[in-house]
């Protein structure tokens, strides 16, 4: 099994980006990849220098030739996401809704329509401080993400087996969609960050869900732990219950926000106790893939 | 009047902030829960729920696979590759349908019919105001199914279910969307008045309201600011930035530690003190302002 960790949360803000960023601080030789490719943050802390540019594209979008269109209207009949508008005057395509299927073009009598690969976004190899790193950004308003995250993930592997690394460490996106499931399915451990909020807690049921349908090992991280205890003491419990790992639970300090605001990563927080259980957090998350290579070795 | 509340940025409080103007605002109105994937509305609005239903997308099925002759059109109009015709019969990968219909139009044997893929739910209800006075405040939300792919689909059903409801009953619209710049966001982002961003005095906060305006700034539109836990960080990156870009800051919700916690436990952000129930007021002002400004465009 691949040692990929995959951090994420359900709810956004609860800390994925500022564990990422210190486990990849922890682990020596990694590949660290950004795949909340919608609103990316991590490079923020790691400051990557970039070493290439690539374009992204994933799939395709309509494009009409007005000399050709003899407003027949056929297309608009076809379309089932809405993205053809024909008024009386002219027939526009709107790209935002285009879902490049190509039913359209197929239909068209007279060849109007043309399907162009779609430029959905970019992604780049960098070199941070940590050591490689890999991310990338949708164009605004692109569907696609899922793509681009698989795509992220691909490179990562395939950099992983070429060169002399120990970890890929994920930061993922929010919520439990298409990213989040390109970015989780056969990793080799999920990190699940919440908090005790209400909404926190209700997200971490809705992402653990996720991984146990793809039967991911999950760990949780307890971030702003002492926000409320009795929602603390909940998620507490649902771990022990689940089997989940409790890697850390983190207290709530302005100088984690002030930290982050300097550029420092958790590890480098010595107030309340961070950087430690930031530190044990890692070394339990790394000896997930120890004992499980051990045991191989055994049966081999 | 349509106003919703965006971020880039997740976790920044768009649903504390939907939830204190959905509960305070001086109108009928509804709360629409977009963030499908993680919805939490409902949490601090405890709506009571009068009706729900299964959201759906159309997809094909193989309802006579005798008169299949292994042609491969269904496969070769399907840009997702959601069909494979394997040793002369099709085989279709539900998850993976966008629902285009393409393979129902080129099927000329009737192979193929029409069958639904389960999105999720939408649920609709009351849920109580700050004031009695004030009560007509309902509520729809869609909820995602875990395992579901795509969640834009979802999102146009309870948007079809709050333009119901409209019709219904004349009222204003909170909308918390999901995070985010992309699909997901623009989805719920069609068709409104206002358009609030949430962020808050940190790099990320910045980095985040700026992908978001370059993302959803629109002529037709007018947009503001909130900014959250103000004085948690640097305010004055933010409040620059706003400037530059002549977005307005209409409101500053304070970081101290004791609103951090009872926003953890989900209490109304309008019921910590009266400072805070002003700035919520004040909120709604500047909201019915920017309105205006966008009927009069």
């Amino acid at each position: 099994m691949m040692p990929e960790i995959t951090v994420v949360s359900g709810k956004g803000g609860t800390g994925k980006t500022s564990v990422t960023a210190a486990f990849a601080k922890l682990a020596g030789r990694a590949i660290v990849c950004d795949l909340d490719v919608d609103a990316a943050d991590l490079h923020i802390l790691l400051q990557p220098q970039i070493i290439d540019t690539h374009d992204f594209y994933a799939g395709q979008t309509a494009v009409l030739d007005p000399d050709a269109c003899t407003q027949c209207r056929a297309c608009e009949s076809y379309c089932r996401f809405d993205a053809i508008v024909a008024t009386a005057q002219e027939i526009t395509f709107d790209p935002s809704r285009c879902e490049g299927c190509g039913i359209c073009a197929h239909f068209c009598p007279f060849g109007a329509i043309e399907m162009r690969p779609r430029l959905s976004g970019r992604w780049f190899r960098s070199h941070a401080a940590t050591g490689a790193m890999l991310h990338g950004e949708l164009h605004p308003g692109q569907e696609n993400s899922g793509l681009l995250v698989t795509r992220l993930r691909e490179e990562a592997h395939a950099a992983f087996r070429a060169g002399s690394f120990d970890y890929i460490i994920a930061d993922g996106p929010p919520g439990i969609g298409c990213p989040v499931i390109g970015a989780v399915t056969g990793t080799g451990f999920v990190v699940a960050v919440t908090e005790p909020t209400v909404s926190g807690v209700h997200d971490l049921l809705r992402v653990a869900a996720l991984c146990e349908h793809f039967r991911l090992p999950t760990g949780v991280v307890l971030n702003k732990a002492d926000l409320d205890l009795p929602l603390a003491g909940f998620v507490e419990t649902f771990c022990a219950e689940r089997g989940y790992p409790l890697l850390a639970r983190i207290p709530y300090l302005p100088a984690v926000v002030q930290a982050l605001t300097e550029g420092r990563t958790m590890d480098e927080v010595d107030e309340g106790g961070v950087a430690d259980s930031v530190h044990s957090a890692w070394e339990t998350v790394a000896a997930q893939f120890k004992s499980s290579s051990e045991a191989i070795q055994q049966v081999e | 009047m349509i106003v919703a509340i965006a971020s880039g940025k997740g976790g920044t409080g768009k649903t504390t902030i939907a939830a204190a103007l959905a509960r305070t605002w001086d109108a009928p109105r509804i709360a629409v829960d977009m963030d499908v994937e993680a919805p939490n509305l409902h949490l601090l609005l405890s709506p009571t729920i009068e009706g729900e239903e299964e959201a759906t997308l159309d997809v094909p099925v193989v309802v006579e696979p005798e008169n299949c002759d292994g042609c491969g059109a269904c496969s070769d109009i399907c840009a997702f590759k959601a069909i494979l015709v394997l040793r002369g019969k099709p085989a279709i990968f539900t998850e993976l349908c966008h629902g285009c219909d393409g393979c129902l139009q080129v099927c000329l044997r009737g192979v193929l019919g029409r069958g639904k893929r389960d999105l999720g739910t939408v649920s609709w209800g009351r849920a109580n105001a700050a004031d009695r006075a004030s009560s007509d405040l309902r509520m729809v939300s869609g909820r995602m199914r875990i395992c579901e792919n795509t969640c834009p689909p979802l999102i146009r059903h309870v948007r079809t279910r709050l333009d119901a409801m409209l019709r219904e009953r004349q009222a204003d619209v909170i909308i918390d969307a999901p995070p985010g710049t992309n699909c997901p966001a623009l989805t719920a982002l069609r068709d409104i008045d206002v358009l609030l961003l949430v962020t808050e005095p940190t790099p990320f906060g910045l980095h985040d309201l700026d992908l978001a305006v370059r993302a959803f700034q629109s002529d037709r539109v007018p947009a503001a600011v909130v900014i959250n836990r103000a004085g948690l960080g640097d305010d004055e990156l933010i409040r620059a930035y706003c400037r530059r870009g002549g977005l307005p800051v209409v409101a500053e919700i304070p970081y101290r530690r004791d609103l951090a916690e009872r926003c953890a436990r989900g209490e109304p952000l309008e019921a910590m003190g009266a400072d805070l129930r002003e700035r919520i007021a004040a909120l709604a002002g500047s909201v019915r302002a920017l309105a205006h400004r966008s009927v009069a465009a």
